[in-house]
């Protein structure tokens, strides 16, 4: 294929390697890029509507000539970027970067000159290889679900309920064959979580990972779709593929006070605490997984092979001491951090009081840098949940299915200049038809 | 006989049992496979795919014991595929023996005795290899072994009775009892048969112990009825139980596609058609092989084709059902599952699915198609396959595309999902093929009963000597 002249092409520091110089930590390798979801890998950015004008699809490896210079780089289209230019991010493509970090990814160094750092005319061609990129999200419409509810600042001066309106099926009363969990005593946790402020920088991640000791899978592993992160960011577009609105949703284990995990698990591994958290206990876990198939969010992760590393001796030091390590075949999955609960109700024992409101930070709350992840006491009225969960932009996710998670989200209220293209609200269901032909319209990037 | 004058008279209008039969020759036709000391080269062939096949299951699972069930292609959100569904799928397939064996001996329906032996067999292999996958597919199967069975223990901890996993252990186990118990019980006249007829002394002495010291005295029949009466009755709700109990794993979950009220049902009927093509695919070699068309007839071979065309209608009905109920509920998730599932990347498997199962098995309204053997088979075959199919697109839709976009994901097997699979097929037929050379396979003491001769003495006669039902003996010409 010959040449397409009259492109331009972009240079950015990596979303998680930064220049390179973290090339060898797996934690960065394999946490997902916020905005494309891709690990382990690099790629040229392009708009669809570029794409489709070159004839390229995601993975299709193309030649970017730059003053001279040559790159063959896997194109990802990526909604919402600039059209007619390709975007590659540095520091990938190492060779002596370590044994996580080499042969990974692209050079985009060799593309880049000093005359024009950060972008610059380029040719591209197509060349016909493929490369396999991996991603942790394939999907990018919300498929006219109620998931992610946003609204303009307007929609919310005329109703700043509008997010609990897009309930599609409002449950009057608690129903459940079982009897209820009495959770008047103690203390109850819970999370809220705001999606105004939410930047998907993804620190909540990697901090998970620290502190829960997450295994590092791999490529391979993470393109079977295995990744073990506890904790994800989930990332959607609204609107048109060109010029989209995105959402930004961190989705820790939603610890439901009806738990549809619990009861299929034939051997009691995943329990109700009486403060409200959905249990693992690992000792107890054969392995069948109905409980990840019974969960409607999805955020159970399964030791398919032995992942986390018992042998390297460096690694057994790195480890958080108060989390179990975890082994092969069995099931894991956020805790709300319970090891920092257990430590602060230690010392309020010693103490003799009840623990403090702010006193337990989850480790990805106490990482994020615009507190969109608030974590309390939700029997305490006085309690910053509390006053958050009673704000009128909290809504609960799948919450027609009678699950009543304890980690709600906050809607997001966008100020778009008038005049620019958008979205009144996101999140009220379409009528079925609509999200119907929605859904076959836009099934894979 | 044989020509099709409009139906009037054809190749399917014959007796359960070839005019020519008398009690001697019956016993002398089957009784002479086991005790034979010459093996026929197909069995050797065959045997040998087995084995190798067989090979293949134990090479797979040891690899899956070294390794983690990651060898096979399951992820998040596919945690459940080819390990269930071969489960479902075998395990539907032990349904038409239970039915042949239980059902259809309360219902006196006489053409069942020559086909119910290996029915039977076919049960308890099935069973054989289904129970496999719910052990060796958890992470931990040296636990599950155990741990989900309710055993007194210090940590006083129990099974989690709420969860359907432990009512399919209940069920499963059951089942493999009873129809181990019902098989061998159903045996032990024809063991002594044997014993009597074996030549060698290892063969009499083995039949001898098998056969439970049996004389043939009227006490031993009269226990012997009483005891296939009491099991053939806990039998029959199995035939229902079972399947019903597995398709709660689906049923009593919150899954867009797996939560429906229609599920037992038309899993039910599902095991029994997927059951019947397995008894076919079966019967239909066999009885050319070893000359058993006399014992089996073409008069069975309708029956079962009959009964698979309607068991094959209800299982459409539970398609068409599954698809009316999702757009009636008016659940969003459950009409996105269900587009998904027609129009999806799984889209394929849907269609295909329903060409088997809905279009394919209409052929059987023909006598005509009824009456053609290798037609029978071909479709038998097929609606394994379609059957299989149908546990592959409840399970692999409904959890590849749930509630939320972000975790949809595709699942793809692997060389090892595939050879899994294959091996238990492997196992099935090694189990087979020993079953074939190795014991009666068919029950030569009640199809004696079938004979004209053995209603002479109605009423005192041993066996099911029950009054005519219409498609029994006394339409064949008198004997000799």
């Amino acid at each position: 294929m010959s040449p397409i002249p009259g492109i331009e092409v972009n240079f950015r520091r990596d979303p998680t390697i930064y220049d390179g110089r973290f090339a060898n930590n797996g934690w960065l390798q394999e946490l997902p890029k916020p905005v494309t979801k891709l690990t382990w890998d690099n790629a040229a950015l392009v708009a669809p509507s570029t794409a489709e004008r070159l004839g390229i699809a995601t993975g299709d490896i193309v030649q970017v000539t730059h003053e001279g210079r040559t790159l063959r780089v896997p194109a990802f289209i990526t909604p919402g970027h600039a059209r007619d230019a390709f975007t590659v991010h540095l520091g990938y493509g190492r060779t002596r970067a370590g044994r996580v970090g080499n042969a990974t990814g692209f050079n985009g160094y060799v593309l880049r000159g000093s005359t024009n750092p950060w972008f610059g005319a380029a040719e591209v061609t197509s060349t016909g290889d493929r490369y396999w990129l991996v991603t942790t999200q394939d999907h990018w419409t919300l498929e006219g679900r109620n998931i992610v509810r946003s609204g303009t600042l307007d929609t919310f001066k005329a109703q700043p309920t509008f997010a609990k309106e897009m309930e599609h099926l409002k449950l009057d009363k608690p129903i459940s064959l079982y009897p209820a969990h009495d959770y008047s005593e103690g203390p109850q946790w819970g999370m809220a979580i705001d999606m105004n402020t939410c930047t998907g920088c993804s620190a909540c991640v990697v901090a998970c990972v620290a502190e829960n000791n997450i295994p590092v899978v791999g490529k391979e592993q993470v393109g079977r779709n295995r990744e073990m992160h506890w904790l994800r960011v989930d990332r959607y577009y609204t609107g048109s593929l060109d010029n989209p609105d995105s959402f930004l949703q961190p989705l820790p284990c939603m610890h439901c006070e009806n738990a549809p995990c619990e009861v299929v698990c034939p051997v009691a591994a995943t329990v109700h605490s009486k403060e409200g958290l959905n249990d693992m206990v690992y000792n107890r876990c054969v392995g069948t997984r109905y409980c990840s198939n019974n969960c409607p969010y999805k955020v159970r992760r399964f030791n398919f092979l032995l992942y986390s590393d018992w042998d390297t001796p460096s690694l057994k030091m790195q480890r958080n001491p108060d989390v179990t390590v975890r082994s092969r075949g069995v099931m894991e999955k956020c805790t709300y951090c319970v090891q920092r609960i257990n430590q602060a109700r230690i010392q309020a024992k010693r103490e003799d009081r009840d623990i403090r409101d702010g006193e337990v930070l989850t480790a990805c709350q106490s990482v994020c840098p615009t507190e969109s992840i608030v974590f309390g006491n939700i029997n305490d009225p006085e309690s910053r949940v509390t006053q958050l969960k009673g704000s009128a932009r909290n809504y609960a996710m799948l919450d027609e299915l009678n699950v009543r998670p304890r980690t709600t989200y906050l809607a997001a209220v966008r100020n778009p200049h008038p005049s620019l293209p958008h979205n009144a609200s996101v999140g009220g269901h379409e009528t079925e038809h609509d999200s119907a032909s929605g859904t076959g319209a836009s099934e894979q990037h | 006989m044989a020509n099709n004058v409009h139906g009037s008279t054809s190749v399917l209008d014959v007796p359960v049992i070839g005019p020519e039969h008398n009690f001697e020759t019956v016993t002398e036709t089957v009784a002479q496979i086991p005790l034979s000391s010459r093996t026929p080269l197909g069995w050797v062939f065959g045997f040998l795919i087995g084995l190798a096949l067989l090979g293949a299951l134990t090479m797979s699972i040891g690899w899956l014991l070294l390794n983690g069930i990651g060898i096979w292609g399951n992820n998040i959100p596919v945690a459940w595929a080819f390990d269930i569904i071969n489960f479902v799928w075998w395990i539907g397939i032990g349904h038409a023996g239970t039915l042949i064996s239980a059902i259809l001996l309360l219902f006196k329906q006489q053409w069942r005795m020559s086909i119910s032996r290996f029915a039977e067999a076919m049960t308890i292999f099935a069973v054989a290899c289904a129970a496999l996958f719910p052990l060796f597919h958890t992470g931990r199967p040296w636990l599950a072994a155990y741990w989900l069975l309710p055993y007194p223990n210090t940590m006083g901890l129990w099974p989690q009775f709420r969860s359907p996993l432990i009512w399919d252990v209940f069920a499963v186990t059951t089942y493999a009892t009873v129809s181990i118990v019902f098989w061998y019980v159903g045996l032990i006249p024809d063991m002594a048969t044997m014993r009597d007829r074996a030549v060698s002394r290892v063969k009499q002495v083995t039949f001898g112990i098998l056969c439970l010291g049996w004389r043939g005295s009227a006490r031993h029949w009269h226990r012997y009825e009483v005891a296939s009466l009491i099991l053939a009755g806990l039998s029959t709700p199995l035939v229902l139980s079972v399947h019903t109990v597995v398709s709660f794993d689906f049923a009593v979950s919150v899954m867009p596609g797996w939560h429906a009220t229609i599920f037992p049902p038309y899993f039910v009927a599902g095991a029994i058609y997927s059951g019947f093509a397995m008894v076919l695919t079966l019967a239909i070699p066999i009885r050319a092989a070893y000359n058993l068309e006399s014992l089996i007839t073409m008069k069975h071979i309708d029956n079962m084709g009959k009964i698979m065309l309607a068991t094959g209608l209800m299982v459409g009905y539970g398609y068409t059902m599954e698809a009316f109920f999702a757009w009636y509920s008016g659940s969003f998730y459950e009409r996105a599952m269900m587009y998904e599932r027609m129009l999806g990347p799984y889209g394929w498997s849907y269609w295909l699915l329903i060409g088997i199962n809905v279009g394919l098995v209409q052929a059987l309204w023909f006598r005509r198609v009824r009456a053609n053997l290798p037609l029978l088979f071909v479709i038998s075959l097929l609606v394994n396959v379609g059957m299989w199919l149908e546990r592959f697109v409840i399970i692999v839709t409904t959890l590849s595309r749930d509630f939320l976009p972000s975790s949809w994901g595709m699942y793809y097997p692997t060389r090892w999902d595939f050879m899994t699979y294959f091996g238990t097929i492997g196992l099935f037929l090694t189990l087979f093929f020993l079953f074939i050379r190795f014991v009666p396979m068919i029950a030569m003491f009640e199809v004696r009963t079938l004979l004209p001769q053995a209603k002479v003495d109605h009423g005192q006669a041993h066996g099911a000597a029950h009054g005519p039902t219409g498609d029994g003996p006394q339409s064949a010409p008198p004997a000799h």
